[in-house]
Protein backbone atom coordinates (compact mmCIF):
# COMPACT_ATOMS: atom_id res chain seq x y z
CA UNK A 1 0.00 0.00 0.00
CA UNK A 2 1.26 3.46 -1.04
CA UNK A 3 2.76 5.69 1.95
CA UNK A 4 1.02 8.92 2.69
CA UNK A 5 3.12 12.38 2.77
CA UNK A 6 1.35 15.58 3.94
CA UNK A 7 2.49 18.62 1.88
CA UNK A 8 1.96 21.82 4.11
CA UNK A 9 2.56 24.88 1.84
CA UNK A 10 0.89 28.24 1.44
CA UNK A 11 2.34 28.33 -2.36
CA UNK A 12 0.21 25.88 -4.65
CA UNK A 13 2.83 26.20 -7.06
CA UNK A 14 5.30 24.18 -4.26
CA UNK A 15 1.79 21.86 -3.33
CA UNK A 16 1.82 21.11 -6.92
CA UNK A 17 5.07 20.82 -7.47
CA UNK A 18 5.37 18.72 -4.49
CA UNK A 19 2.99 16.99 -5.27
CA UNK A 20 3.70 15.93 -8.82
CA UNK A 21 7.80 14.94 -7.43
CA UNK A 22 6.14 12.60 -4.56
CA UNK A 23 3.27 11.12 -6.58
CA UNK A 24 5.72 10.05 -9.68
CA UNK A 25 7.81 8.02 -7.26
CA UNK A 26 4.43 6.54 -5.32
CA UNK A 27 3.48 8.10 -2.40
CA UNK A 28 -0.24 9.10 -1.88
CA UNK A 29 -0.11 13.30 -0.98
CA UNK A 30 -2.68 14.97 1.26
CA UNK A 31 -2.43 18.88 1.25
CA UNK A 32 -2.49 21.60 3.60
CA UNK A 33 -2.25 25.53 2.73
CA UNK A 34 -0.68 26.43 6.10
CA UNK A 35 -0.22 24.59 9.74
CA UNK A 36 -3.86 25.31 11.09
CA UNK A 37 -5.32 24.23 7.99
CA UNK A 38 -3.08 20.99 7.85
CA UNK A 39 -3.61 20.46 11.51
CA UNK A 40 -7.39 19.70 10.98
CA UNK A 41 -6.81 17.84 7.96
CA UNK A 42 -4.31 15.58 9.65
CA UNK A 43 -6.85 14.92 12.78
CA UNK A 44 -5.41 11.65 13.48
CA UNK A 45 -5.45 10.12 10.11
CA UNK A 46 -2.16 8.13 9.17
CA UNK A 47 0.47 9.83 7.59
CA UNK A 48 3.92 8.30 7.17
CA UNK A 49 5.63 11.86 6.83
CA UNK A 50 4.93 15.41 6.24
CA UNK A 51 6.84 18.13 4.56
CA UNK A 52 6.56 21.63 5.30
CA UNK A 53 7.24 25.16 4.96
CA UNK A 54 8.12 27.51 7.23
CA UNK A 55 6.73 30.65 6.45
CA UNK A 56 3.17 30.74 6.23
CA UNK A 57 -0.27 32.59 7.14
CA UNK A 58 -1.99 32.03 10.38
CA UNK A 59 0.01 29.11 12.07
CA UNK A 60 3.65 28.88 10.88
CA UNK A 61 5.49 25.90 9.79
CA UNK A 62 7.81 26.06 13.06
CA UNK A 63 4.12 26.10 15.32
CA UNK A 64 3.05 23.40 12.90
CA UNK A 65 5.79 21.07 13.85
CA UNK A 66 5.65 21.68 17.64
CA UNK A 67 1.75 21.23 17.53
CA UNK A 68 2.33 18.09 15.33
CA UNK A 69 4.96 16.92 17.99
CA UNK A 70 2.89 16.99 20.64
CA UNK A 71 0.27 14.65 19.78
CA UNK A 72 1.03 11.04 20.84
CA UNK A 73 0.29 9.29 17.67
CA UNK A 74 2.80 11.89 15.64
CA UNK A 75 5.23 12.02 18.38
CA UNK A 76 7.80 9.95 16.16
CA UNK A 77 6.69 11.19 12.85
CA UNK A 78 9.33 12.67 10.70
CA UNK A 79 8.99 16.23 9.44
CA UNK A 80 10.84 17.93 6.58
CA UNK A 81 10.83 21.61 6.91
CA UNK A 82 11.30 22.74 3.03
CA UNK A 83 11.63 26.27 2.83
CA UNK A 84 13.56 29.02 1.19
CA UNK A 85 14.99 29.93 4.33
CA UNK A 86 18.40 28.68 4.73
CA UNK A 87 20.07 30.67 7.54
CA UNK A 88 21.46 28.75 10.65
CA UNK A 89 18.89 30.10 13.64
CA UNK A 90 16.21 29.02 11.76
CA UNK A 91 17.22 25.59 10.81
CA UNK A 92 18.24 25.05 14.78
CA UNK A 93 14.23 26.67 15.41
CA UNK A 94 12.83 23.83 13.07
CA UNK A 95 15.63 21.02 14.76
CA UNK A 96 14.96 22.59 18.15
CA UNK A 97 10.84 22.09 17.32
CA UNK A 98 11.36 18.36 15.68
CA UNK A 99 12.16 18.95 12.32
CA UNK A 100 14.61 15.69 11.30
CA UNK A 101 15.53 17.61 8.14
CA UNK A 102 15.47 21.07 6.17
CA UNK A 103 15.65 21.19 2.25
CA UNK A 104 16.04 24.82 0.87
CA UNK A 105 14.19 25.76 -2.19
CA UNK A 106 14.24 25.75 -4.89
CA UNK A 107 14.63 21.88 -4.63
CA UNK A 108 15.72 19.13 -6.60
CA UNK A 109 13.37 16.66 -6.77
CA UNK A 110 15.92 14.32 -6.49
CA UNK A 111 17.52 16.05 -3.49
CA UNK A 112 13.86 15.76 -1.64
CA UNK A 113 12.77 12.19 -2.63
CA UNK A 114 15.99 10.83 -1.35
CA UNK A 115 15.28 12.35 2.20
CA UNK A 116 12.26 11.31 1.90
CA UNK A 117 12.97 7.72 1.79
CA UNK A 118 15.29 8.01 4.24
CA UNK A 119 13.04 9.70 6.37
CA UNK A 120 9.39 8.37 6.16
CA UNK A 121 8.04 5.82 8.42
CA UNK A 122 7.53 1.62 7.33
CA UNK B 1 16.64 59.46 -0.62
CA UNK B 2 14.68 56.71 1.09
CA UNK B 3 13.08 55.84 -2.33
CA UNK B 4 16.27 55.67 -3.92
CA UNK B 5 17.59 53.61 -1.51
CA UNK B 6 15.07 51.00 -2.20
CA UNK B 7 15.64 50.52 -6.11
CA UNK B 8 18.34 48.00 -5.62
CA UNK B 9 15.93 46.05 -4.19
CA UNK B 10 14.63 44.96 -7.79
CA UNK B 11 18.36 44.30 -9.04
CA UNK B 12 19.38 40.35 -9.58
CA UNK B 13 16.20 39.21 -10.97
CA UNK B 14 15.60 36.33 -13.53
CA UNK B 15 14.53 36.81 -16.58
CA UNK B 16 11.56 34.49 -15.98
CA UNK B 17 11.55 36.29 -12.83
CA UNK B 18 11.49 40.07 -14.57
CA UNK B 19 8.43 39.35 -16.27
CA UNK B 20 6.37 39.01 -13.05
CA UNK B 21 8.05 42.03 -11.76
CA UNK B 22 7.25 44.37 -14.55
CA UNK B 23 4.41 45.57 -12.54
CA UNK B 24 7.61 46.60 -10.19
CA UNK B 25 9.45 48.49 -12.70
CA UNK B 26 6.48 51.06 -13.12
CA UNK B 27 6.26 51.27 -10.16
CA UNK B 28 10.14 52.00 -9.59
CA UNK B 29 9.79 54.97 -12.46
CA UNK B 30 6.89 56.30 -9.63
CA UNK B 31 9.15 56.11 -6.92
CA UNK B 32 12.03 58.18 -8.60
CA UNK B 33 9.50 60.78 -9.18
CA UNK B 34 8.99 60.50 -5.59
CA UNK B 35 12.54 61.12 -4.81
CA UNK B 36 13.08 64.02 -7.15
CA UNK B 37 10.13 65.56 -5.63
CA UNK B 38 10.81 64.65 -1.74
CA UNK B 39 13.65 66.58 -2.47
CA UNK B 40 17.31 65.03 -1.13
CA UNK B 41 16.42 64.89 2.95
CA UNK B 42 14.80 61.99 3.28
CA UNK B 43 17.80 60.62 5.24
CA UNK B 44 17.72 62.78 7.75
CA UNK B 45 14.98 62.07 10.34
CA UNK B 46 11.85 63.76 10.98
CA UNK B 47 12.87 66.64 8.55
CA UNK B 48 12.10 64.86 5.51
CA UNK B 49 8.76 64.11 6.56
CA UNK B 50 8.65 68.10 7.18
CA UNK B 51 9.92 68.94 3.67
CA UNK B 52 7.19 66.25 2.11
CA UNK B 53 4.50 67.70 3.72
CA UNK B 54 5.04 71.46 2.56
CA UNK B 55 5.53 69.79 -1.02
CA UNK B 56 2.42 67.99 -0.54
CA UNK B 57 4.09 65.04 -0.73
CA UNK B 58 3.32 62.94 2.17
CA UNK B 59 -0.43 63.08 1.62
CA UNK B 60 0.33 62.02 -2.39
CA UNK B 61 2.21 59.01 -1.00
CA UNK B 62 -0.66 58.01 1.28
CA UNK B 63 -2.57 58.00 -1.84
CA UNK B 64 -0.51 56.32 -4.11
CA UNK B 65 1.13 53.91 -2.27
CA UNK B 66 -2.25 51.54 -1.87
CA UNK B 67 -2.36 51.49 -5.07
CA UNK B 68 0.96 50.56 -6.01
CA UNK B 69 0.31 48.18 -3.19
CA UNK B 70 -2.70 47.00 -5.13
CA UNK B 71 -0.31 46.75 -8.63
CA UNK B 72 2.06 44.29 -6.75
CA UNK B 73 -0.52 41.87 -5.10
CA UNK B 74 -2.12 41.95 -8.78
CA UNK B 75 1.18 40.87 -9.99
CA UNK B 76 1.68 38.19 -7.12
CA UNK B 77 -1.62 36.77 -7.97
CA UNK B 78 -1.72 36.74 -11.21
CA UNK B 79 1.67 34.75 -11.45
CA UNK B 80 -0.04 32.63 -8.97
CA UNK B 81 -2.66 31.78 -11.19
CA UNK B 82 -1.04 31.58 -14.16
CA UNK B 83 1.81 29.31 -12.98
CA UNK B 84 -0.61 26.86 -11.27
CA UNK B 85 -1.97 26.78 -14.32
CA UNK B 86 1.02 25.97 -16.23
CA UNK B 87 1.95 23.72 -13.47
CA UNK B 88 -1.72 22.11 -13.97
CA UNK B 89 -0.72 21.60 -17.79
CA UNK B 90 2.03 20.02 -17.25
CA UNK B 91 0.91 17.53 -14.34
CA UNK B 92 -2.04 16.51 -17.47
CA UNK B 93 0.44 16.29 -20.03
CA UNK B 94 2.82 13.53 -17.29
CA UNK B 95 -0.59 12.10 -17.09
CA UNK B 96 -0.85 11.49 -20.91
CA UNK B 97 2.70 10.20 -21.06
CA UNK B 98 1.51 7.12 -18.60
CA UNK B 99 -1.38 6.56 -20.08
CA UNK B 100 0.46 6.65 -23.52
CA UNK B 101 3.15 3.52 -22.47
CA UNK B 102 6.33 5.95 -20.97
CA UNK B 103 5.53 5.92 -17.41
CA UNK B 104 8.30 3.90 -16.20
CA UNK B 105 10.37 5.94 -18.20
CA UNK B 106 12.33 8.26 -15.55
CA UNK B 107 15.64 9.14 -15.37
CA UNK B 108 17.02 6.16 -13.50
CA UNK B 109 14.34 4.05 -14.24
CA UNK B 110 14.54 1.10 -17.10
CA UNK B 111 11.48 1.33 -19.15
CA UNK B 112 9.79 -1.25 -18.41
CA UNK B 113 6.84 -0.23 -19.13
CA UNK B 114 7.65 -0.36 -22.62
CA UNK B 115 4.94 -2.30 -23.31
CA UNK B 116 4.95 -2.29 -27.44
CA UNK B 117 8.23 -2.28 -28.02
CA UNK B 118 8.74 -6.17 -25.68
CA UNK B 119 5.36 -7.32 -27.71
CA UNK B 120 7.43 -6.20 -31.21
CA UNK B 121 10.50 -7.89 -29.37
CA UNK B 122 8.30 -11.08 -28.62
CA UNK B 123 6.41 -11.27 -32.16
CA UNK B 124 9.86 -11.25 -33.77
CA UNK B 125 11.02 -13.94 -31.27
CA UNK B 126 7.92 -15.82 -31.48
CA UNK B 127 7.55 -15.70 -36.38
CA UNK B 128 11.39 -16.24 -36.63
CA UNK B 129 11.61 -20.01 -35.43
CA UNK B 130 8.17 -20.36 -37.41
CA UNK B 131 9.73 -21.18 -41.07
CA UNK B 132 12.03 -23.46 -39.75
CA UNK B 133 9.81 -25.70 -37.90
CA UNK B 134 7.71 -25.76 -41.83
CA UNK B 135 10.99 -26.66 -43.35
CA UNK B 136 11.66 -29.40 -41.11
CA UNK B 137 7.34 -30.58 -41.86
CA UNK B 138 8.83 -30.38 -45.64
CA UNK B 139 12.01 -32.47 -45.29
CA UNK B 140 10.30 -35.15 -43.06
CA UNK B 141 7.71 -35.41 -46.04
CA UNK B 142 10.92 -35.82 -48.65
CA UNK B 143 12.07 -38.51 -46.25
CA UNK B 144 9.33 -40.16 -45.94
CA UNK B 145 8.74 -39.71 -50.48
CA UNK B 146 12.62 -41.42 -50.35
CA UNK B 147 11.06 -44.69 -48.67
CA UNK B 148 7.70 -45.04 -50.49
CA UNK B 149 10.41 -44.90 -53.70
CA UNK B 150 13.17 -47.53 -52.24
CA UNK B 151 9.50 -49.21 -51.69
CA UNK B 152 8.38 -49.27 -55.21
CA UNK B 153 11.32 -50.00 -56.51
CA UNK B 154 11.58 -53.40 -54.03
CA UNK B 155 8.59 -53.89 -55.94
CA UNK B 156 9.89 -53.88 -59.03
CA UNK B 157 12.25 -56.33 -58.05
CA UNK B 158 9.40 -58.21 -56.85
CA UNK B 159 7.38 -58.50 -60.41
CA UNK B 160 10.72 -60.07 -61.87
CA UNK B 161 10.91 -62.33 -59.69
CA UNK B 162 7.21 -63.21 -60.40
CA UNK B 163 8.05 -63.24 -63.78
CA UNK B 164 11.01 -65.87 -63.02
CA UNK B 165 8.45 -67.74 -61.17
CA UNK B 166 6.65 -68.22 -64.35
CA UNK B 167 9.53 -69.02 -66.66
CA UNK B 168 10.32 -71.72 -64.04
CA UNK B 169 6.77 -73.36 -64.19
CA UNK B 170 6.37 -73.41 -67.96
CA UNK B 171 9.67 -75.12 -68.32
CA UNK B 172 8.99 -77.20 -65.39
CA UNK B 173 5.60 -78.35 -67.50
CA UNK B 174 7.20 -78.79 -70.55
CA UNK B 175 9.75 -81.09 -68.61
CA UNK B 176 6.32 -82.99 -67.34
CA UNK B 177 5.13 -83.32 -70.67
CA UNK B 178 8.24 -85.02 -71.85
CA UNK B 179 8.51 -87.30 -68.76
CA UNK B 180 4.98 -88.11 -69.45
CA UNK B 181 5.62 -89.42 -73.48
CA UNK B 182 9.05 -90.92 -71.94
CA UNK B 183 6.34 -93.05 -69.59
CA UNK B 184 3.73 -93.85 -72.05
CA UNK B 185 6.76 -95.04 -74.37
CA UNK B 186 8.15 -97.44 -71.64
CA UNK B 187 5.21 -99.21 -71.20
CA UNK B 188 3.75 -100.78 -68.43
CA UNK B 189 7.40 -100.45 -66.53
CA UNK B 190 6.84 -96.51 -67.19
CA UNK B 191 3.34 -96.43 -65.56
CA UNK B 192 4.24 -94.98 -61.88
CA UNK B 193 6.63 -92.41 -63.80
CA UNK B 194 3.79 -91.29 -66.05
CA UNK B 195 1.69 -90.90 -62.90
CA UNK B 196 4.99 -88.62 -61.36
CA UNK B 197 5.20 -86.84 -64.37
CA UNK B 198 1.31 -86.08 -64.46
CA UNK B 199 1.19 -84.55 -60.67
CA UNK B 200 4.69 -82.13 -61.58
CA UNK B 201 2.70 -81.24 -64.97
CA UNK B 202 -0.42 -79.92 -62.10
CA UNK B 203 2.68 -78.31 -59.61
CA UNK B 204 4.02 -76.46 -62.42
CA UNK B 205 0.58 -75.40 -63.52
CA UNK B 206 -0.43 -74.05 -60.14
CA UNK B 207 3.18 -72.49 -60.17
CA UNK B 208 2.31 -70.19 -63.15
CA UNK B 209 -1.17 -69.78 -62.09
CA UNK B 210 0.47 -67.97 -58.92
CA UNK B 211 3.09 -66.43 -60.34
CA UNK B 212 0.89 -64.66 -62.89
CA UNK B 213 -1.48 -63.61 -59.95
CA UNK B 214 1.58 -62.18 -58.37
CA UNK B 215 2.71 -60.80 -61.83
CA UNK B 216 -1.25 -58.81 -61.59
CA UNK B 217 -0.64 -58.13 -57.53
CA UNK B 218 2.42 -56.51 -58.20
CA UNK B 219 1.42 -54.77 -61.14
CA UNK B 220 -1.35 -52.99 -59.26
CA UNK B 221 0.88 -52.48 -56.99
CA UNK B 222 3.42 -50.92 -58.80
CA UNK B 223 0.72 -48.67 -60.72
CA UNK B 224 -0.59 -47.54 -57.22
CA UNK B 225 3.16 -46.61 -56.00
CA UNK B 226 3.68 -44.91 -59.47
CA UNK B 227 0.49 -42.85 -58.57
CA UNK B 228 1.96 -41.92 -54.80
CA UNK B 229 5.07 -41.33 -55.79
CA UNK B 230 3.93 -38.67 -58.49
CA UNK B 231 1.02 -37.15 -55.72
CA UNK B 232 3.56 -37.03 -53.50
CA UNK B 233 6.54 -35.20 -55.66
CA UNK B 234 3.58 -32.98 -57.12
CA UNK B 235 2.43 -32.08 -52.84
CA UNK B 236 6.44 -32.09 -52.37
CA UNK B 237 7.41 -29.53 -54.86
CA UNK B 238 3.60 -27.58 -53.59
CA UNK B 239 5.38 -27.71 -50.09
CA UNK B 240 8.22 -26.46 -51.22
CA UNK B 241 6.69 -23.49 -52.91
CA UNK B 242 4.21 -22.54 -50.17
CA UNK B 243 7.44 -22.45 -48.24
CA UNK B 244 9.35 -20.42 -50.12
CA UNK B 245 5.93 -17.87 -50.22
CA UNK B 246 5.85 -17.67 -46.75
CA UNK B 247 9.38 -16.87 -46.25
CA UNK B 248 8.75 -14.40 -48.01
CA UNK B 249 5.83 -13.24 -46.16
CA UNK B 250 7.24 -13.79 -42.90
CA UNK B 251 9.97 -11.50 -43.52
CA UNK B 252 8.24 -9.29 -44.82
CA UNK B 253 6.34 -9.33 -41.44
CA UNK B 254 9.66 -9.30 -39.11
CA UNK B 255 10.68 -6.17 -41.19
CA UNK B 256 7.73 -4.46 -40.41
CA UNK B 257 8.07 -5.61 -36.72
CA UNK B 258 11.65 -4.80 -36.50
CA UNK B 259 10.45 -1.75 -38.12
CA UNK B 260 7.59 -0.81 -35.48
CA UNK B 261 10.50 -2.03 -32.92
CA UNK B 262 12.84 0.94 -33.72
CA UNK B 263 10.12 3.20 -34.27
CA UNK B 264 8.86 2.44 -30.67
CA UNK B 265 12.65 3.25 -29.46
CA UNK B 266 12.22 6.36 -30.77
CA UNK B 267 9.18 7.56 -29.67
CA UNK B 268 10.71 6.00 -25.97
CA UNK B 269 13.95 7.77 -26.39
CA UNK B 270 12.09 10.77 -27.43
CA UNK B 271 9.15 10.35 -24.75
CA UNK B 272 11.72 10.01 -22.34
CA UNK B 273 13.20 13.71 -23.21
CA UNK B 274 9.85 14.84 -23.31
CA UNK B 275 9.36 13.88 -20.11
CA UNK B 276 12.46 14.98 -18.62
CA UNK B 277 11.91 18.78 -20.16
CA UNK B 278 8.37 18.97 -18.91
CA UNK B 279 9.59 17.57 -15.34
CA UNK B 280 12.31 20.14 -15.44
CA UNK B 281 10.39 22.91 -16.41
CA UNK B 282 7.93 22.02 -13.60
CA UNK B 283 10.97 22.14 -11.16
CA UNK B 284 12.29 25.89 -12.52
CA UNK B 285 8.53 27.09 -11.99
CA UNK B 286 9.33 27.37 -8.20
CA UNK B 287 10.25 30.56 -9.11
CA UNK B 288 6.80 31.41 -8.94
CA UNK B 289 7.04 30.91 -5.13
CA UNK B 290 10.20 33.17 -4.34
CA UNK B 291 8.79 35.86 -6.27
CA UNK B 292 5.80 35.61 -4.09
CA UNK B 293 7.37 36.35 -1.28
CA UNK B 294 9.49 39.09 -2.55
CA UNK B 295 6.35 40.42 -3.58
CA UNK B 296 4.82 40.28 -0.50
CA UNK B 297 7.72 41.86 0.99
CA UNK B 298 7.63 45.02 -0.89
CA UNK B 299 4.60 44.95 -0.66
CA UNK B 300 4.23 45.23 3.11
CA UNK B 301 7.06 47.42 3.09
CA UNK B 302 5.05 49.83 0.38
CA UNK B 303 1.92 49.88 2.94
CA UNK B 304 4.62 50.87 5.82
CA UNK B 305 5.75 53.79 3.97
CA UNK B 306 1.99 54.85 2.95
CA UNK B 307 1.13 54.38 6.54
CA UNK B 308 3.78 56.63 7.71
CA UNK B 309 3.29 59.53 4.67
CA UNK B 310 -0.65 59.22 6.16
CA UNK B 311 0.52 59.93 9.68
CA UNK B 312 2.17 63.98 9.71
CA UNK B 313 3.02 63.52 13.06
CA UNK B 314 5.29 60.46 12.65
CA UNK B 315 8.64 61.39 11.35
CA UNK B 316 10.44 59.67 8.03
CA UNK B 317 12.99 57.53 9.46
CA UNK B 318 16.40 57.68 8.22
CA UNK B 319 17.54 55.00 5.05
CA UNK B 320 20.01 53.35 7.05
CA UNK B 321 16.97 52.67 9.17
CA UNK B 322 14.53 51.78 6.98
CA UNK B 323 16.70 49.02 4.84
CA UNK B 324 17.64 47.23 8.23
CA UNK B 325 14.26 46.99 9.19
CA UNK B 326 13.51 46.10 5.50
CA UNK B 327 16.42 43.41 5.96
CA UNK B 328 15.10 42.04 8.78
CA UNK B 329 12.24 40.34 6.75
CA UNK B 330 14.04 38.31 4.26
CA UNK B 331 13.87 34.61 4.15
CA UNK B 332 16.33 33.91 1.32
CA UNK B 333 19.76 34.51 0.20
CA UNK B 334 18.74 36.26 -3.11
CA UNK B 335 16.84 39.14 -1.22
CA UNK B 336 20.05 39.75 0.93
CA UNK B 337 21.91 40.35 -2.64
CA UNK B 338 19.73 41.99 -4.55
CA UNK B 339 19.73 44.47 -1.09
CA UNK B 340 23.29 44.66 -1.21
CA UNK B 341 24.39 43.41 -4.49
CA UNK B 342 28.30 44.32 -4.04
CA UNK B 343 27.64 41.57 -1.14
CA UNK B 344 27.23 38.31 -3.39
CA UNK B 345 27.13 34.99 -1.78
CA UNK B 346 30.14 33.26 -1.72
CA UNK B 347 27.98 29.36 -1.29
CA UNK B 348 25.39 27.66 -2.12
CA UNK B 349 22.47 26.81 0.40
CA UNK B 350 23.34 23.15 1.47
CA UNK B 351 20.82 21.06 -0.25
CA UNK B 352 19.69 19.38 2.66
CA UNK B 353 20.42 19.36 6.18
CA UNK B 354 19.58 16.35 8.31
CA UNK B 355 19.22 16.62 12.31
Amino acid sequence: MAKTVMIVDDSISIRQVVGLTLRGAGYQVIEGSNGRDALAKLGGQKVNLIVSDVNMPEMNGIEFVKAVKAQPEYRFLPIIMLTTESGDEKKREGQAAGARAWVVKPFKPEVLLNAVQKLILP
Amino acid sequence: MLALALLPLLDGVTVLECVSLAGLAALAGLVLWCVQTLGQDAATPAAGHAAADTDGMAPLMAEVAPVWGRHVRSVKDQSETAIAQLLGGFSALLDHFERAGFSGIRSGQDAGANGSAQRLATCEQKLDPVMSWLEQMVDSKTELLTHVRTLSEATSELKSLADEVGKIAAQTNLLAINAAIEAARAGETGRGFGVIAAEVRKLSNVSADIGKRITKGMDRMSTTMSLTLESAADADENDRRTIGASRGVVEEVLGHVRGLGQDADTMREQGSAIRTEVEQMIVALQFQDRIRQILEVVDADMERLARLAADEAAPLPAAETWLLELSGKYTMADEHVSHTPAARRADADDEVTFF
